[in-house]
């Protein structure tokens, strides 16, 4: 049975959260590499373009620094990193659409928006090549949950937060998913799929 | 188990949520279903390869990045925080002045002064001028009671900022 991991804090981490709220910045290393991996996978998900997703990975890391005073130590520091990294990539998204907008304004001047790039940096794991060119065809809404609910292993109402959706939102999305995701297998990639396990 | 039912177990149930013994049961009725075995092993496989999914490792550079950032962050505060006390200091220093000299203003003074500058102005002036120095004191009081409270309110700020 696939059963999300256990998203309780590492204790390093809640040793380091300690320490940086005690002044001591170079801390703040421990969390940087603990969850930066898990931040820019979820925004190269979100914002399907590689480079975008390692600047926001960035922003977040350095507005969870700043933030990280109003944290609240009961709760899981992942679920909440995932809340500012989907709002942060939310913005980017927004602003980038704002400028695409604006340059197909100045579409004679031969300026053009960045092409979105699927999620090739992700596929290094040929294991997973075709799972994420199956979680790339998703919907937006559904791709970012069932990413967050399997691969990061948040609980339903941790990504109904993350989101901003209610839990029952959310299992619509993931049930919604996991019917397009189980159509797909049976198509050609379902043998790729079976060696996969 | 019946075949709709482990259908509904199918999709309608999420990892976390499920109970084991529902699990065995649905693995019982598989045994005996090659249809319902099928579509079990679709969901856990699924599911198995979506908790695995491939992502970023860590990068050193990143987190060396991320690191000068906020060391560079860090250090703004402390430089805003002496800026914004010259200014408190400033803005009290002068809101005083301004009221101590207003008080001290003498009505003959400002109507030589305000004739010197212009002798027309300084009919007028000299109008506004009367009951020694109202106009004055008032205009003194007011600016110089803005700028005390923008001083003393640069300063709180300062203080909860530190805190």
């Amino acid at each position: 049975m696939a059963a999300p991991p256990s998203i309780g804090n590492d204790p390093a981490v809640v040793e380091a959260v300690r320490a940086v709220l005690g002044g001591d910045n170079e801390a703040f290393a421990v969390i940087v590499r603990q969850y930066q991996g898990a931040i820019r996978t979820v925004a190269t998900v979100i914002l399907r373009d590689p480079q975008a997703a390692l600047e926001v990975t960035e922003e977040v890391l350095v507005r969870v620094w700043q933030g990280l005073k109003s944290y609240d130590s009961t709760r899981s520091l992942k679920a909440w990193l995932m809340g500012i990294t989907h709002r942060v990539a939310s913005d980017y998204q927004q602003q980038r659409a704002g400028r695409a907008r604006k340059e197909r304004g100045y579409a004679q001047t031969g300026v053009r928006p960045a092409p979105e790039q699927p999620l090739d940096a992700l596929l290094a794991d040929e294991r997973s090549r075709m799972l994420w060119q199956m979680v790339d065809g998703l919907p937006a809404g559904e791709r970012v949950a069932i990413v967050l609910f399997y691969r990061e292993g948040l609980s339903v109402e941790q990504v109904a937060d993350t989101l901003g959706v209610s839990p029952g939102t959310v299992k619509t999305s993931l049930f919604r998913a996991r019917k397009h995701l189980h159509a797909m297998m049976q198509g050609p990639e379902r043998n790729c799929l079976e060696s996969y396990v | 188990m019946t075949c709709h039912e482990l259908q509904h177990f199918l999709h309608d149930s999420l990892p976390g949520e499920r109970a084991s013994t529902i699990l065995v049961e649905a693995r019982e009725h598989a045994r005996t279903c090659p249809a319902c075995a099928l579509a079990l092993d679709d969901l856990l496989q699924l599911e198995t390869g979506l908790t695995g999914l491939s992502g970023f490792e860590a990068e050193e550079a990143l987190t060396q990045t991320v690191l000068r950032r906020i060391h560079i962050l860090g250090a703004a505060p402390a430089r805003r925080r002496v800026n914004r006390d010259l200014l408190a200091g400033a803005l009290m220093v002068a809101g005083s002045l301004i009221l101590a000299i207003g008080y001290a203003w003498d009505a003959n003074w400002s109507e030589d002064l305000a004739r010197l500058l212009s002798p027309s102005l300084g009919r007028s002036w000299a109008v506004l001028t009367v009951n020694e120095g109202v106009l004055q004191v008032f205009l003194a009081t007011l600016v110089g009671a803005a700028l005390l409270v923008m001083g003393f309110r640069c300063g709180s700020a300062e203080a909860s900022e530190a805190g």
